[in-house]
């Protein structure tokens, strides 16, 4: 058996593409489990059929707020200000970094880490944006929650309300942070 | 037994197809000369989808790819570990050249040789710099542009292998999708999961329209339609006696996507480039010559 150059090219490229694509998104896909060998970045490209899988009774809408100092009400920022770009859907990077990219149920170390850099970026940003108003102090994280109902059916495209018209008990404060 | 030492043009044959033994189906399938206008069609389609996302994200490129937005710190990766250093601010225009410019070429076909692994490094790169926006329409475009970048370049025939990978992409995101769904999902376990999840951080105007106005009974028909659409992509589109109906089903799948879930335009389009794979050569020729009116150079059609 030989092989020419000319048939080289053609055949490895084949492979390539079997080996790391089709049959790693297949099984990841049908076992939704990645395969370990890989490195965490090729994993990470082989993560594709995974969407709308189950259903949302509770739509969380994360509002940011601050407490400035010597002030004692928090105040809700324009998150557009901070996070204007659009990700996937109505749905920010901030909205992105809060329930996805961090584990929404466990509290654990990485989830609070980043929400506390989060948290301190904001802080910063916010004196660029508003110079010579009083500095931030603590920067926390809350969110309203919109529940599904078929007898209120939304009027229009997803856009959060403001923060104050949630009534208490469909809030929760997703984390609070110290930036002083 | 060997391979044929030849070199890939239309006037002669591909690795192994001149062979009579059993496996020579196999690599016919593979390997197997195909018609190049296919693969342009894709080609043009797929960079035309890329285009059009990364220019809807460059209104906010300064928070998606500069020091200007918030990133991630390298100690919190969530998804990969690659650390890829952002944009320095005063170069994001030229950046931008590269990235949108690599793309525009790749569309109209000029110097494919480089300026698709231009394209493809450049989108490889804002796909890694944030991984906050990447999702799986950066994935499927990244993947998609690499294999046209390997694939030969020429329009006259060449080996099917590119076209073949592609198609079976498309196949098994669709049925893993649906699998996902109805197995590790609640699609067969509660009838109203579509419902909830048009609802949700992705509902446009005419979604929120279909929720008021259409009976609540309708929804978990389009839910199971759906389902059965991904479910049952390898026949419908694996079968070429089937094709019409998977196209035309597949179609009217992403435009509801694309009409009722915000920015998911973008996702679907570039879901519909791979469907130019599985439409009838002449007909690509056909609306070819007629984007071209008769000008563009003809392009062999294997019998």
């Amino acid at each position: 058996m030989s092989l020419s150059k000319n048939d080289a090219k053609p055949i490895l490229s084949c492979l390539f593409f079997l080996v790391f694509w089709i049959v790693p998104i297949l099984y990841t896909g049908l076992t939704q489990r990645k395969i370990a060998f890989f490195p965490r970045t090729i994993r990470y490209f082989q993560s594709v059929g995974n969407l709308f899988t189950h259903r949302v009774d509770v739509w969380p809408m994360p509002y940011i707020q601050v407490l400035l100092a010597g002030e004692e009400n928090w105040k809700t920022l324009l998150e557009k200000d901070y996070f204007p770009m659009e990700t996937f859907g109505y749905r920010t990077r901030l909205f992105e970094a809060l329930y996805y990219a961090t584990n929404i149920l466990d509290y654990d170390r990485k989830t609070q880490a980043t929400r506390a850099e989060i948290a301190r970026w904001i802080a910063k940003r916010y004196a660029q944006l508003n110079p010579g108003a009083l500095p931030v102090q603590f920067v926390r994280f809350v969110a309203g929650l919109h529940f599904m109902d078929p007898r209120e059916p939304p009027a229009g495209h997803w856009q959060p309300p403001p923060y104050e018209s949630f009534p208490e008990e469909k809030t929760y404060i997703l984390s609070s942070h110290d930036v002083r | 037994m060997m391979f044929v030492k030849r070199s890939f043009d239309s006037s002669r044959p591909y690795v192994g197809t001149h062979l009579g033994f059993p496996g020579a189906s196999f690599l016919q399938f593979w390997f197997g000369p195909v018609d190049g206008i296919r693969l342009s069609a894709f080609r043009m389609a797929m960079a035309t989808a890329v285009f059009l996302y990364v220019l809807y994200r460059w209104v906010c490129a300064e928070e998606w790819l500069t020091e200007a937005g918030y990133h991630v710190s390298e100690a919190n990766l969530p998804y990969h570990d690659l650390v890829v250093p952002l944009v320095p601010s005063a170069f994001l225009l030229w950046f931008g050249v590269l990235l949108l410019g690599g793309l525009a070429a790749v569309i109209v076909g000029w110097q494919l040789r480089w300026t698709t692994w231009l394209a493809w490094a450049c989108l490889l790169y804002v796909t890694l710099a944030d991984q906050l926006s990447s999702f799986v329409t950066n994935k499927l475009a990244v993947v998609a542009l690499l294999v046209v970048a390997l694939a030969p370049h020429n329009k006259v025939p060449h080996s099917v292998w590119p076209v073949r990978v592609l198609q079976i992409t498309l196949i098994v995101s669709y049925f893993t999708a649906g699998w996902n769904k109805a197995v590790w999902g609640e699609w067969l376990k509660d009838p109203y999961v579509l419902w909830s999840q048009l609802q949700g951080t992705y509902r446009t105007d005419l979604a929120a329209w279909m929720i008021r106005t259409l009976p609540l009974g309708v929804w978990p028909v389009l839910q199971y339609a759906a389902l059965a659409f991904e479910l049952l992509a390898p026949l419908h589109l694996g079968i070429k006696s089937l094709r019409v109906v998977g196209l035309l089903w597949g179609l009217s799948f992403q435009l509801l996507i694309a009409a009722t879930m915000h920015q998911l335009i973008y996702f679907s389009l570039v879901m519909l480039s791979f469907y130019v794979l599985f439409v009838d050569e002449k007909l690509l020729h056909r609306i070819y010559n007629l984007f071209t009116k008769g000008r563009g150079a003809r392009i062999h059609v294997t019998p």
